[in-house]
């Protein structure tokens, strides 16, 4: 299951996954880029990622949270390559029972998927100059 | 009786990404280590190789097969290991 894509997320495509009749919550997190880092203007970022491991760390991850929460839809798409400011870099969508399962399965995934996919970014100006690597110093990128 | 080093030694291919890509100049490197080598030797010969980049690489991780390995992890001849500097997805 490619989790890691080089397409446009098209949260719609999350919005029509069928809704398990068992689920009353329906959580999602959107991480769009920033038209500033650090107070620089920035105009995209380009992300790239060691994609075998990332898209089998992120199917390991969902793993995880469907062990710890009660959940029945799980939704993940991350981009690679160019993000303009103001496009979905990555996209999670969870459907539980609850809410409380929902709202934390869906921030522990996000966070296991910073700290550990594989993935790095690079922010460019509208010149095409790199404006930072991000890794560089993760937390003013984030 | 001399015996070669090599001869008992194991070659793991490494791949790189992001800033130690862009620091070794290449997406990969054959490393030529001693049998029994572990992830903080390979780590140690990389250091080696380019010490500039000495300080990045006790910050990033290694992984064989998809997974991180710890540091204390054997290598075996022929793996294909994958370092990995601080990660900045999301």
């Amino acid at each position: 299951m490619p989790y890691v894509t080089r397409d446009p997320i098209e949260i719609a495509e999350w919005h029509a996954c069928a809704i398990d009749s068992r689920d009353g919550a329906s959580v999602e997190f959107a991480g769009i880029v920033r038209g500033t880092e650090n107070g620089i203007p920035v105009a995209s970022l380009d992300y790239e990622a060691y994609e075998p491991m990332a898209d089998c760390l992120i199917a390991q991850c969902i793993e995880e949270a469907k062990t710890r929460w009660a959940l029945h839809q799980v939704y993940i798409r991350h981009r690679v390559g160019r993000v303009a400011v103001g496009e979905v870099a990555v996209l999670i969508g969870v459907q539980a029972p609850h809410r409380e399962d929902a709202f934390e399965a869906c921030r522990f995934l996000i966070d296991a998927i910073k700290r550990d996919a594989p993935i790095w970014k690079m922010a460019y100006d509208a010149h095409e100059d790199v404006v930072e690597r991000c890794d560089v110093d993760k937390d003013r990128c984030h | 009786m001399a015996v070669a080093r090599t001869a008992t030694g194991i070659t793991v291919n490494v791949l790189l990404f992001a800033q130690l890509r862009d620091g070794f100049g290449a997406d990969e490197l054959a490393a030529s280590l001693p049998s029994g080598a572990t992830g903080a030797g390979l780590l140690q010969w990389l250091s080696q190789r380019n010490p500039k980049l000495a300080g990045l690489l006790e910050v990033s991780r290694l992984a064989v097969n998809c997974e991180y390995v710890s540091l204390d992890h054997r290598l075996q001849d022929g793996d294909e290991v994958v370092a990995i500097p601080p990660v900045s997805g999301g």
